[in-house]
């Protein structure tokens, strides 16, 4: 039956999806309730906020679950979708790429770069 | 006086051996409606008195052989349990879709009951065989209830997107409904094997969970809820 | 001869319970094998059976093979052939176990045991109080045991084909064996010879001889016309079971499982009329006496009528909502979709309708073809093998009761498979055989004008329907037989408006009533032969059962003739059953 390698990723990408998932609302709500908290917000709250280690740490696994959650998606439409090997393995490449971009730009904002 | 009604059909032909296209036949059927007409009744008036070339299966006309599922104005169902008073007065018929079609209505569902076959849906007990039944418990067989009455009819699995686009290897509602029925019996004693066989990433997850094949089930089966059993036993063995 | 060819050791023709369980005992055992099917096997019309399979396990109450072996020969008003019918109710317990370890779900009792519960014609103590025999899965037992056989059969890896059809047998040169099958695939139009050690016939019914029918559509008794133009006989046609409780107006099944779980029938004016028929069983009395009772109560007004249809009522509403969505679930569907009924609130509209075959191609109890000249001879048809519905073993002699065919197919199915697990060599196929079988096929091919079937199939449906139903005599069946000759005639220039390749299901149809014409004429050649009244076949003219001149089978030969031959009165570790007035 077609060429189905025996291994436990369904299984995993299953649980990080949801997990990513359960992750990504718990850190959108707890940023809001800082928002609403702070009634008169300014970049000098934010930075200070972002600046504490905690919370760099949060917001790093944030876009981490981000991007798996996001690339186990988008390879599950690429299998449904795009059946030319060729077009697939392409458009893997294309997103793959986007992903590392998006970690290494994400660690620069988080932490900078002197 | 029997009262008359017309029904009017749009029916899916194609035969490989003579037409060079795919396209819509029209037929018009009179009918009296005191009369507890079945689609599949129609079909076979039509095939006998209009046309002896339109091709479908059917056998039991009872709903329990599943040899006449198609899709009836765009929903897959049994003609034989369609009453034609539950349709409106012009009636498209065409093949399950996402399958091969081999003439008209008739399609090739050779990797439906591969499929199938590939859950391994028969008892396995690797115990020494009684002399007697093995003994299992009113609850115990409840629990195969809304599974071995599956039909095979092909409704759901071609009703479901996730089989259109990974018809080889996502297994669909139908195997996956029975793989669950050994998994959940009581006598069947090879669940960790079965989970494993079914651990990778289309065989089940390719489930996204839209339901299309509880809304078709002739049989009111719930092959979703299964489904959902078996993702949850395999979190379970971990 | 210019078609292609294989060889297999055996080739098993239907894939019912019978084909099915022959199938996996030689799957087992190593052979080479071929699963004929002309639909894919889980619509084969076992899939229909509902209220459940018969054996002594005394799940519920004691029990006996035996007892079941006194019912059985009653039941056949003592037509059936005694050492056959002990062999089914003795091996009853163990396929029934079998069939359990294969994984089938039967419903359960608190002790985990199989359910059981009680069907018509059962008793205890040869003839005592009713008896509890027949092992159920809800009501969808035949079902569960189709699945449950073709689950076992892909496990075993048996080669199938499905959706192929068999055309006719192939004798071999000496004319004293069956060689092979000439197929038809149904979905390329491919024709293939297969030769084999030997063939089995497991094609089931064929109830569509009759207008209204519980039977499937595909219920066309293939096997019977192939055997008869192979030379081979017929057995017992006039033979044939009016169920009960047919849906009235649709012919669907209602499982004598309702009156087993305390269903009965009531006429339009409220009667329980079975209390008269059969004082004591009542309402499980057997299948052909509570089918008179019914057809009586209608012909003297007291039945119902709606639309034209007369029928009465099957009351099961007081067994409460929770026993029947949790015993009778299957009926309950049925009887909403094709009655507009929900028998939890209201009784069902039931007719006697025309169910089983108890008759068919004779066979000893391994399920070998036998055949019978004029001086009464039986002859062991070398390399043929008949079972289930088609085959008359005869374990139903005159009247099947419910819930022993399933156990029919299983029991047969095995020893059929049994038998065959020692190898015989492969006989010298006549080629004139095929060549003939080809000529056929093409001249049907090439008929532009003549007959339409339509109106072939529709006659002879009625004419068996008018004059060879519940009640028969001499006058009206004669009459049925002047139309049925000239039926059969008419076929002879039938034409095939469709010459497709592909998925052609007009030239099955025709194939198919080719066999059907057969059917219908052994039953009616039968039937006005046997000028007495005996379990389902009941004549005006003769009301009783005459075991002076009548206690023989009846069998139907090509030429339309028809011999007799003795029925085995001789069991073997039991008394005979002397036959006795037929009481319930």
């Amino acid at each position: 039956m077609g060429s189905i390698v025996k291994s436990n990723r369904g299984y995993i990408e299953f649980v990080i999806q949801r997990l990513s998932a359960i992750y990504m609302a718990l850190y959108v709500l707890a940023i809001l309730t800082v928002i609403f908290i702070n009634k008169d917000l300014d970049f000098e709250i934010i930075q200070d906020l972002f600046s504490l280690m905690p919370v760099r740490i949060l917001t790093f696994f944030f876009i981490v679950s981000i991007l798996s959650h996001g690339w186990i998606g988008m390879w599950i439409i690429a299998t449904d979708y795009i059946n030319n090997a060729f077009l697939r393995n392409l458009y893997f490449v294309l997103v793959m790429g986007m992903i590392l971009f998006y970690l290494v730009w994400s660690i620069e904002v988080i932490w900078g770069f002197e | 006086m029997a009262k008359v009604n017309k029904l009017e059909f749009s029916i899916y032909r194609y035969n490989p051996d003579d037409d060079k296209s795919v396209y819509m036949q029209d037929y018009t059927l009179e009918f009296d409606i005191e009369q507890n007409l079945m689609l599949l009744g129609a079909l076979e008036r039509i095939k006998d008195e209009l046309d002896p070339t339109l091709s479908f299966r059917r056998s039991c006309r009872e709903g329990v052989c599943g040899s006449d599922a198609m899709n009836i104005n765009g929903k897959n169902g049994l003609a034989c349990i369609t009453p034609i008073s539950s349709l409106p007065r012009k009636i498209a018929i065409r093949p399950l879709p996402g399958l091969p079609v081999v003439r008209d209505l008739v399609v090739d569902l050779e990797i439906f009951y591969k499929q199938y076959a590939r859950v391994k849906p028969y008892l396995i007990n690797r115990q020494p065989t009684p002399k007697k039944e093995r003994l299992q418990s009113p609850e115990d067989r409840k629990k195969l209830n809304g599974h071995y009455e599956c039909i095979l009819c092909g409704a759901c699995t071609t009703a479901c997107p996730s089989f259109w686009w990974n018809p080889d290897k996502f297994v669909g509602p139908a195997g996956l409904l029975q793989a669950n029925r050994f998994i959940v019996d009581s006598r069947d004693d090879a669940e960790l094997e079965r989970l494993q066989d079914l651990q990778d990433p289309f065989s089940v997850f390719r489930c996204r969970t839209i339901m299309n094949c509880v809304e078709v089930c002739p049989k009111k089966l719930n092959p979703t809820k299964a489904i959902n059993n078996i993702k949850k036993e395999m979190l379970k063995i971990k | 001869m210019n078609i292609a060819n294989d060889s297999f050791d055996v080739v098993i023709i239907g894939a019912g319970g019978a084909g099915m369980r022959t199938a996996l005992q030689l799957s087992q055992s190593g052979q080479n094998i071929a699963l004929i099917s002309k639909v894919f096997p889980t619509r084969s019309h076992t899939v229909s059976a509902q209220g459940g399979i018969t054996a002594a396990l005394g799940n519920i109450d004691s029990d006996d093979w035996r007892w079941h072996m006194y019912d059985t020969v009653k039941g056949s008003d003592y037509l059936g052939d005694q050492d056959a019918i002990e062999y089914m109710c003795k091996n009853g317990p163990e396929v029934v176990y079998e069939l359990e370890h294969m994984g089938l779900p039967f419903s359960r009792n608190d002790d985990g045991t199989i359910y059981q519960r009680p069907f018509g014609g059962q008793s205890k103590n040869y003839g005592k109080e009713q008896a509890t025999r027949t092992c159920a899965a809800a009501d969808r037992t035949g079902h569960a045991l189709l699945h449950t056989l073709y689950q076992q059969i892909l496990r075993a890896g048996t080669k199938v084909f499905s959706e192929w059809y068999a055309i006719d047998l192939v004798s071999s040169i000496d004319k004293d064996s069956i060689s092979g099958v000439v197929l038809l695939s149904i979905e390329t139009g491919e024709l293939l010879f297969a030769k084999a050690r030997a063939i089995v016939l497991a094609t089931g019914g064929a109830g569509n001889i009759y207008q209204s029918t519980t039977n499937a559509l595909i219920n066309t008794g293939d096997g019977l016309g192939m055997a008869l133009r192979a030379n081979c006989v017929l057995q017992d046609m006039e033979m044939w079971q009016f169920h009960p409780t047919g849906i009235a107006g649709a012919g669907m099944l209602v499982t004598e499982g309702c009156r087993g779980e305390g269903g009965y029938l009531l006429n339009k004016d409220g009667v329980r009329f079975m209390e008269h028929y059969a004082p004591s069983v009542k309402d499980l009395a057997s299948r052909d006496v509570v089918s008179r009772a019914i057809a009586i109560e209608i012909r003297e007004g007291r039945g119902f009528e709606l639309n034209g249809v007369q029928y009465v009522d099957l009351k099961i509403d007081h067994l409460g909502e929770e026993t029947i969505k949790k015993r009778l679930p299957g009926i309950r569907e049925l009887s909403i979709q094709f009655a507009h009924v929900d028998p939890v609130e209201k009784a069902i509209p039931v007719v006697p309708t025309c169910h089983y075959s108890m008759g068919g191609i004779p066979t000893n109890f391994h399920g070998q073809v036998i055949k019978t000249d004029r001086n009464n001879k039986d002859k062991i048809v070398n390399g043929l093998y008949a079972v289930g519905e088609c085959a008359c073993v005869s374990v139903h002699g005159a009247n099947r009761l419910g819930g022993n065919s399933l156990l029919d197919l299983v029991v047969f199915g095995r020893a059929t498979g049994m038998h065959l697990e020692k190898k015989s060599e492969y006989t010298t196929p006549d080629l004139a055989d095929v060549d003939k079988i080809l000529d056929f096929y093409h001249k049907l091919e090439s008929n532009k004008t003549g007959e339409n079937y339509v109106d072939i199939r529709h006659s002879m449906q009625k004419t068996m329907q008018d004059h060879f139903g519940v009640f028969r005599t001499q006058e009206s069946m004669q009459e049925g037989l002047v139309s049925l000759g000239e039926l059969r005639d008419r076929l002879e220039h039938v034409v095939l408006k469709d010459t497709s390749k592909i998925f052609n299901t007009n030239r099955i149809t025709i194939l198919e009533l080719r066999n059907l014409m057969v059917a219908a004429c052994a039953t009616a050649y039968s039937a006005i032969e046997r000028k007495e009244s005996r379990g389902a076949h009941s004549r005006e003219d003769y009301p009783d059962r005459d075991d002076n001149n009548w206690l023989k089978h009846t069998i139907y030969h090509l030429d339309d003739l028809i011999s007799y031959r003795n029925v085995n009165m001789s069991p073997k570790s039991i008394d005979t059953f002397i036959p006795k007035e037929r009481v319930y």
